[in-house]
């Protein structure tokens, strides 16, 4: 009987050059990542309780989807902000910049937000507009102090996180206390009680789902759309990607590199900030003067979907979503053996490891350069040993090799030297 | 009114102190040449640590004095352990050094919050403990702790290991130009993860004098409420000089202490009390470091004197 064998390379051209592209190098390392932090996550409950392990982490991965449909609205509307975050460190990071500010604008944005809603009563427009405006003011701090005094974006951007977060509080303890309700343990007023028309639009369907579904998904993925097509469709994208790339290059080039990141980083405050106008005026949290004496969890896991997207728009997508999965699922653990931090736990591995998904795709375009350095050089010495210059790591690899001829080895003493300028140089220049 | 400018003593040098270990901690990974973003994580790994064996031996009835050792030396070995998760990846493997450092804060918060809730049946977050073996109290309002001998005799050290020692020499040759510290056949490996290392210990150990001094209990939701941040803060503020660092730690700390007592201080100077309505709440108090470090780095950054080669990856390839 004749069976038809599957072959790897027997797949069409186009197939086999979109599944060996860089692109897919990273999707396969973002994957294995998020399996190895699973793995680990496992053992982990494994080791608490192992009768319960598998079921319960079963719940987790499918996010409670198993618990009644609510919870896939749940997790829509806990994924929009998430997304938002996200967004905001690619943006910042195609510039180059690591806005580690980010839950900062995103703390801003709430305050933002919930003032427009509660104090001044404005319709939702109103207050997600003004949250993406206080996040770019807090954003373009950070982006001044880089631009105009060296400032490295992270230490101004950890400064003001904390300073966002006491700023919000004491606002909210001051000049906007008519917005906090003593009664329910000094949190902020529910939306519906005080301004209904602030709540994001729910087309009615508040009540058939739990009250979760709102727009706001659709927003955050019209973010997405917009931010991947200003970066790679527009010339403000093209000229912020050139200064993230080569900073002196683009000012040769006549692009104003200090305006780029300024707005690069306003834009990436107002998307952290869209995220937080997003969450609160979805309803699903009030803001807590006394409890929040750390800084919000989302924008965190934001630098988390933003890596495990591989730093793309779409990619960030498919890692927000994944990641509500898990921190909601871990809600409908059981939560005297696992707390729902579990989920906080493999996301947190996830990002760790995702540190390391550079090095496995250098290290295996470093193989792959080996290999083809070696068929070249058996190519050279098949070929009687021509007066080609090998280039420094095959020169102390194969130091068992001898070479005759003098004339190569002065020549390739003279290309490691060059090599050394030339490093040397860009190690100054960054 | 005495009594309350005791209590803000009081209170600066727990969190003097504290802040400096930190902050020194910090200073001895960056001098190596890797940031440690994540000095907040390993503080709350490293008290986590501490607290559960500060428990764990007074209900097992031993002596005081080996208590307070023993105690102290989990938190440093904690904190060790934990910042050798970042040593490793960093260092060996040449990962981005912010993005790792990220991953510890939230993988601490996340761990600490996980066993609280274990220990405690899925309830509570906080672990209750005893700080009578670590706090002498003087009088009504003055205190004192164990943590002040310790941390005065760490700045001292901290000065002779940096500039008098061999090692301290290599440390910084390793932070400034690893290609040129190599060349001369120094491992600058083995000295970044001294380095790390170190600022781990002094993690563990801050995050021990900044959580038993001050309360009767630690809420690991709370962490540690960005001490680890605010050790950075202070760190570039010190300009990575031992000294400084201990100074600044004392200014720094009485902006924070200030927070807890602006309104008693207040009332017995000025007669009236300090209230929200006045527009003064303790949140003002604690934001004033970090914007004065905002300022100062607004200033100072371009003729700063940060280690060259803090954050990139040394690769002895590219030499």
């Amino acid at each position: 009987m004749e069976k038809s064998k599957f072959s790897f390379n027997e797949l069409p051209r186009r197939t086999l050059n979109l599944l060996k592209s860089q692109g897919a190098f990273k999707t396969y390392s973002s994957i294995i990542c998020i399996l190895i932090s699973l793995i680990i996550g496992l053992i982990f409950l494994i080791s608490m309780d192992p009768a319960n392990a598998f079921p319960e982490f079963g719940n987790m991965i499918t996010g409670g989807l198993s618990f009644g449909g609510v919870n896939f609205f749940a997790i829509m509307a806990k994924t929009a902000p998430l997304l938002c975050a996200g967004l905001s460190i690619v943006f910042a990071n195609k510039t180059g910049m690591f806005n580690i500010g980010v839950a900062g604008q995103y703390t801003i944005g709430i305050l933002g937000s919930l003032m427009f809603a509660i104090q001044f009563k404005c319709p939702w427009y109103v207050c997600i507009l003004m949250a993406m405006v206080f996040g770019a003011i807090w954003a373009a701090i950070p982006g001044l102090l880089k631009a105009f005094c060296n400032v490295s974006e992270v230490i101004s951007g950890i400064m003001l996180n904390w300073i966002a977060l006491f700023f919000t509080n004491y606002s909210f303890q001051t000049y906007l206390n008519s917005c906090v309700d003593i009664t329910q343990g000094s949190k902020t007023y529910d939306l519906m009680m005080v301004n209904p028309s602030a709540r994001l639009p729910d087309f009615g369907l508040s009540n058939a789902t739990g009250g979760y579904f709102t727009i706001s998904i659709f927003i955050a993925l019209i973010a997405a759309i917009l931010v991947w097509f200003i970066m790679s469709k527009t010339t403000l994208g093209f000229q912020l990607k050139a200064s993230g790339l080569n900073k002196d290059a683009t000012k040769y080039a006549g692009i104003k590199e200090k305006r780029n990141i300024i707005i690069s980083m306003a834009i990436s405050g107002a998307l952290a900030a869209l995220g937080a106008s997003l969450y609160y005026l979805a309803g699903l949290e009030e803001w807590s003067v006394q409890a929040s004496t750390s800084l919000p969890q989302v924008p965190w896991n934001g630098i988390v979907v933003a890596f495990v997207g591989q730093l793309s728009p779409i990619g960030t997508i498919f890692a927000s979503i994944f990641t509500t999965l898990i921190s909601h699922g871990s809600r409908f653990m059981l939560q005297t053996s696992f707390p729902a931090e579990i989920g906080d736990f493999i996301t947190g591995l996830i990002v760790y490891l995702s540190g390391l998904t550079n090095l496995a795709v250098i290290l295996v375009n470093k193989y792959l350069a080996k290999r083809k350095e070696r068929q070249a050089e058996f190519a050279l010495v098949s070929a009687g040993g021509g007066e080609t210059s090998l280039n420094n790591e095959s020169v102390i690899n194969n130091e068992t090799e001898e070479i005759k001829n003098e004339k190569v080895v002065d020549e390739n003493l003279n290309n490691i030297d060059e090599t050394n300028k030339e490093n040397n140089e860009e190690g100054g220049n960054n | 009114m005495g009594d309350q400018f005791l209590l803000l003593l009081s209170y600066m040098l727990i969190f003097a102190v504290a802040l400096m270990f930190v902050a020194l901690g910090g200073m001895f990974s960056e001098r190596s040449g890797v940031i440690n973003i994540g000095l907040e994580g390993i503080m709350v790994v490293g008290g986590f640590a501490g607290l559960l064996t500060l428990n764990a031996l007074s209900e097992a009835g031993c002596p005081g004095f080996i208590t307070v050792i023993v105690t102290i030396l989990v938190a440093i070995l904690a904190g060790m352990a934990y910042s050798l998760l970042l040593a490793v990846v960093c260092i060996q493997f040449g990962a981005d050094q912010t993005l790792t450092g990220t991953a510890l804060n939230l993988l601490a918060t996340a761990i600490s919050l996980i066993f609280t809730k274990r220990l405690s049946g899925g309830v509570s977050t906080s672990i209750n403990f005893s700080h009578d073996l670590f706090v002498f109290k003087i009088g009504n309002s003055f205190s004192f702790n164990i943590f002040l001998f310790i941390g005065i005799a760490a700045l001292i050290i901290s000065f002779i290991v940096l500039y008098k020692l061999r090692f301290g020499l290599r440390l910084r040759a390793c932070g400034e130009n690893p290609a040129a510290a190599d060349s001369v056949g120094i491992n600058v490996k083995k000295y970044r993860y001294a380095g790390v290392l170190i600022s781990g210990a002094l993690g563990g150990l801050g995050a021990l004098a900044y959580i038993l001094p001050t309360a009767s209990f630690w809420n690991s939701s709370t962490g540690v409420a960005g001490f680890g941040f605010l050790a950075l803060a202070i760190m570039i503020f010190g300009q990575w000089k031992p000294i400084r660092i201990g100074v600044i730690s004392l200014l720094f700390s009485f902006f924070l202490s200030l927070s807890y007592v602006y309104s008693g201080l207040f009332e017995s100077i000025f007669g009236f009390t300090l209230t929200a309505e006045n527009g003064v709440t303790s949140e003002l108090f604690r934001m004033l470091p970090f914007i004065a470090s905002l300022i100062l780095l607004a200033f100072t950054s371009k003729k700063s004197r940060a280690p060259k080669a803090e954050g990139i990856p040394y690769d002895k390839s590219r030499r």
